[in-house]
């Protein structure tokens, strides 16, 4: 039921991204970290905040006519105070984008709810923020989201008058009352950013930084934007009028129309039942948790590689507890783990080159143990050899959960191997499978440009065969015999492994006749 | 009358005095605030060129690992140009949403009317005066001469426009104890033009005797369109009362 | 049978690190069993297996200095990563002779190469970084 609206929203985002991978390219393509675009904007709308108010008069009768004279100074005032609602603006666009990704790829579930959880906080704050700014120009569009949001506010009866009150006739608000709103409006963002902050905490290595070619172009598109088409006030509120029509802007404004039409009741209902709905997204329904892998104290020496490597900060380092003549020991927190496996690919002690049956290492799961994991890749390569003929070699393909389909290969010469993730395997089992029984080829196939369903898996990979990464692939390993194909796509992988075959058979050809 | 004070009288030792404040707070004892400890300097600074190297390393290393990878920025001048027109899409979506489509409030020009009111209702019980026996009986400090109970009626009000009934409701007392005032925030949308509005307040609902109300206001209104019309409640100015 | 090669533990051995040590005394037995092992004349499958065991836990020893070494900001840690690199490309080497029938346990050649990674990393890789341990700031 969830795969039925996670799936086409996936490929719908997924055409789009990478459509946007032509322009941008995949390290600064705005659509594969809209999350960190979101921080972006968060700054400049603080910035730019910060002179818009030392300029705003925080009376009600100064408030409009402040704004007026900031605006008219086109290339200054006026600039910073479209960068202010164009960046707030934007922030809501890539949330929303966020949000969306985020649940297209399943990225919300099992250990993962907490993110997914404080990020609706995060949405209310967002949006008090957004509004709350839009009362203090105190225009007509102002008058109109101030009412609205004070008769919806009074629906919940929780003052002893209603708030409304304030806004009742001409003589109604006074400057104590405006400055609350001002207050609101400073304190707001303030807890926002907390909250963003939370948002992130149980990610290891979280990115709030978009890559500085996106930061400057996005930037530079909202100061063009804030020159082209300034942002304008309404006329000056007046609560003996009712205002005609108004410019919402709908990032913010989007439910105030339909407050009109169905009323605060309605709102509530659809506000807190919407909220309370995607908070308990993550256990619709809950993702089956695979047990956390565990350490095996007699093969770990607290190295500390796999508490490097673990892209959710599941894995901590503990003084010993079993007497043994280290500093260290690993351990793992199963309520942090999502049994990605990459601590298992990062131990030192996770090489292939002993019995089946008696390979130990230092962190491992119960199943699929390394040890299985050895047996079927043995196996697969068996397969793999059987099949192989001069225009086929043997190639093994190694994937991984969330990856391209393997089931579609898997004949004659090629064999493949699945695990939780590509970062699980250990760069020696590479090194394993191209020795002398092995196969021609690996192929390595796994999550594409940057979007690995465990963060890192794809990066770590790749770091450690260009032995920029502990454990190093070892040099004498053949480097034209690897491949990898970093995508989802399963024309993608049936198209590089054709590839690559044809490669391997040149290759093996140029060998035979070449210098033996 | 006060002179706004020359912009001058201020920005002038603000900026003399100004510097040297702060060159005096920084030798104060700022700058040992923000010095760092010499091994933590040098540690950062190992790291900082730990990670320029691998930076250099990683850049031209890339490509020589496997064939695959993640495709880097796209620099070229087609690619910026390609950047450049996404962006001004961007800008366009965000531009335009910002303040449209237009919505209209109000599409039929109608007024409003607003009436907001906050009234306490009769107590159900009435009060009584304490006798002198029962006054010995208190201790001293808890001699209030009056017996009322806390719980109060509800609040009915009635709006009428050219004699037609567009509001009639009662308002239960605020409060756990249902003691306090009973609100009303009522809004209503009238016809621009003429009308004779008429208002009525109860302190109690209704009993077996069919009671008057205690308020009552009539009055002919002449409503432009859009405009809106706020009504309060002071029960010391003689109930109603048109803002 | 040929007298198997041994490597007897020596005081120079010492780096005063007690992880260290411990590791290195390990290791250095294990090996010794391998070379008792292919001595009574077992290559092959076997014996490659026994050197993968060996193999794995100096990977893990490795590891675990280059740990240490990063921890306390190490500055000959890229020449000391770079002899750990080749020893374990030296092990793997022998480890493919081993299953190509072509390890005989009584390789000369092979007890230079045992005494240049212990004496050698040792006098040149370890004790420096004992040194460097245990004076520097």
């Amino acid at each position: 039921m969830l795969t039925l609206l996670q799936y086409p929203l996936r490929r719908t985002l997924d055409w789009f991204e990478r459509l946007f991978d032509r322009p941008f390219g995949a390290k600064w393509n705005p659509l594969r970290q809209p999350g960190t675009l979101a921080f972006f904007f968060f700054w400049v709308s603080a910035v730019t905040g910060i002179y818009v108010f030392i300029l705003f008069d925080t009376s009600i009768g100064g408030a409009f006519l402040s704004v007026e004279s900031m605006t008219e100074q086109w290339y200054l005032g006026g600039v910073m105070r479209s960068l202010h609602r164009y960046a707030s603006d934007a922030m809501v666009l890539t949330a929303i984008v966020h949000l969306a990704r985020e649940f297209s790829l399943d990225r919300y579930r099992g250990v993962r709810w907490f993110s997914w959880f404080t990020g609706i906080p995060v949405i209310w704050l967002l949006f008090l923020s957004g509004i709350s700014g839009y009362w203090l120009v105190w225009d007509q569009l102002a008058q109109y989201v101030a009412i609205g949001s004070m008769e919806w506010i009074d629906w919940l009866g929780i003052f002893g008058e209603p708030v409304a009150n304030n806004f009742l006739s001409r003589d109604s608000l006074d400057d104590r009352f405006f400055s609350l709103l001002v207050f609101i409006h400073i304190f707001g963002p303030l807890f926002l950013l907390f909250m963003m902050w939370i948002h992130i905490l149980r990610i290891n290595r979280s990115r709030t930084n978009p890559p500085r070619g996106l930061a400057i172009g996005s930037f530079v598109m909202l100061l063009a934007l804030s020159f082209a088409h300034p942002a304008v006030s309404h006329g000056p509120a007046d609560l003996g009028m009712v205002p005609a029509v108004l410019n919402l802007d709908w990032f913010f404004m989007a439910l105030y129309p339909a407050f009109d039409a169905w009323g605060p009741g309605a709102l509530w209902a659809i506000a807190f039942g919407g909220s309370l709905f995607m908070c308990i997204m993550p256990w619709l329904p809950p993702l089956k948790r695979a047990p956390a892998p565990e350490v095996l104290l007699e093969q770990c020496n607290g190295c500390t590689r796999c508490f490097e490597d673990c892209p959710y900060g599941a894995v901590s380092m503990q003084p010993r507890t079993d007497g043994r003549p280290f500093a260290k020991e690993a351990t793992v927190n199963a309520d942090l783990c999502t049994a990605c496996g990459i601590c298992v690919g990062a131990c030192p002690m996770s090489t292939p080159f002993r019995h089946s049956g008696g390979l130990k290492t230092g962190i491992d799961f119960q199943d699929p143990s390394l040890d299985s994991v050895q047996t079927n890749m043995a196996d697969a390569m068996q397969k793999a050899r059987e099949g192989r003929n001069r225009e086929q070699p043997a190639v093994l393909v190694i994937g991984c959960d969330h990856g391209a389909d393997l089931s579609a290969i898997g004949a004659g010469n090629v064999a493949s191997l699945k695990l939780s993730c590509i970062g699980m395997l250990p760069p020696s089992f590479l090194d394993y499978a191209l020795a002398g029984d092995g196969v021609d080829g690996v192929l390595l196939t796994g999550c594409g440009d940057g979007d690995c369903f465990h963060r890192f898996g794809v990066q770590w990979t790749e770091d450690r065969m260009a032995g920029l990464r502990d454990p190093y692939l070892r040099k004498r390993v053949p480097r034209e015999r690897l491949h990898a194909c970093w995508s989802t796509e399963p024309d993608a992988l049936a198209a590089e492994l054709k590839t690559f075959s044809d490669r391997l058979a040149a290759q093996g050809e140029h060998e035979e006749t070449g210098d033996e | 009358m006060n002179e706004s004070p020359n912009i001058y009288y201020i920005i002038g030792p603000l900026l003399i005095f100004g510097p040297l404040f702060l060159w005096i707070l920084y030798n104060l004892g700022v700058r040992e605030l923000f010095r760092i400890p010499g091994d933590i300097r040098r540690q950062r600074q190992r790291e900082a060129e730990d990670a320029n190297r691998f930076r250099e390393e990683h850049a031209r290393k890339r490509g020589t690992g496997l064939s695959g990878g993640v495709k880097d920025a796209n620099i070229t001048p087609l690619g910026l140009f390609a950047q450049a027109v996404t962006y001004i899409w961007f800008a366009a979506v965000i531009g335009f949403f910002a303040a449209q489509p237009p919505y209209t409030y109000n599409p039929s020009g109608d007024a409003l009317l607003k009436l907001s009111l906050s009234h306490p209702g009769k107590r159900k019980v009435e009060c009584r005066r304490r006798s002198a026996q029962e006054l010995a009986k208190l201790a001293a400090n808890m001699r209030a001469p009056n017996v009322c109970s806390r719980e109060r009626w509800p609040v009915y009000v009635e709006i009428e426009i050219d004699g037609d009934i567009v509001f009639r409701k009662s308002a239960r007392p605020n409060g756990l104890s249902k003691d306090g005032p009973s609100i009303f925030y009522i809004v209503r949308t009238i016809k621009a033009g003429e009308h004779v509005l008429a208002m009525r307040l109860r302190e109690r609902t209704r009993d077996k005797e069919g009671n008057d109300f205690d308020f009552e206001k009539n009055l002919p209104v002449t409503l432009k369109s859009g405009q809106v019309l706020a009504v309060e409640f002071h029960a010391a100015k003689g109930g109603f009362v048109v803002q | 049978m040929q007298q198997p090669l041994k490597i007897i533990w020596r005081k120079d051995f010492e780096t005063g690190n007690v992880e260290i040590d411990h590791e290195h005394r390990e290791i250095i037995h294990r090996l010794n069993v391998f070379f008792a092992f292919a001595a009574a004349g077992k290559t092959g499958e076997e014996a490659t297996f026994k050197l993968g065991e060996v193999y794995a836990w100096i990977s893990a020893h490795f590891a675990l200095e280059e740990t240490i070494m990063r921890a306390h900001n190490y500055d000959q840690f890229e020449d000391h990563k770079a002899d750990h690199e080749r020893l374990l490309d030296d092990i793997r080497d022998i480890m493919d002779e081993c299953r190509a029938g072509t390890f005989t346990g009584k390789d000369a050649a092979l007890q230079e190469k045992l005494e240049a990674w212990f004496v050698g990393h040792f006098k040149l890789m370890d004790s420096r970084l004992h040194r460097m341990l245990h004076f520097a700031p």
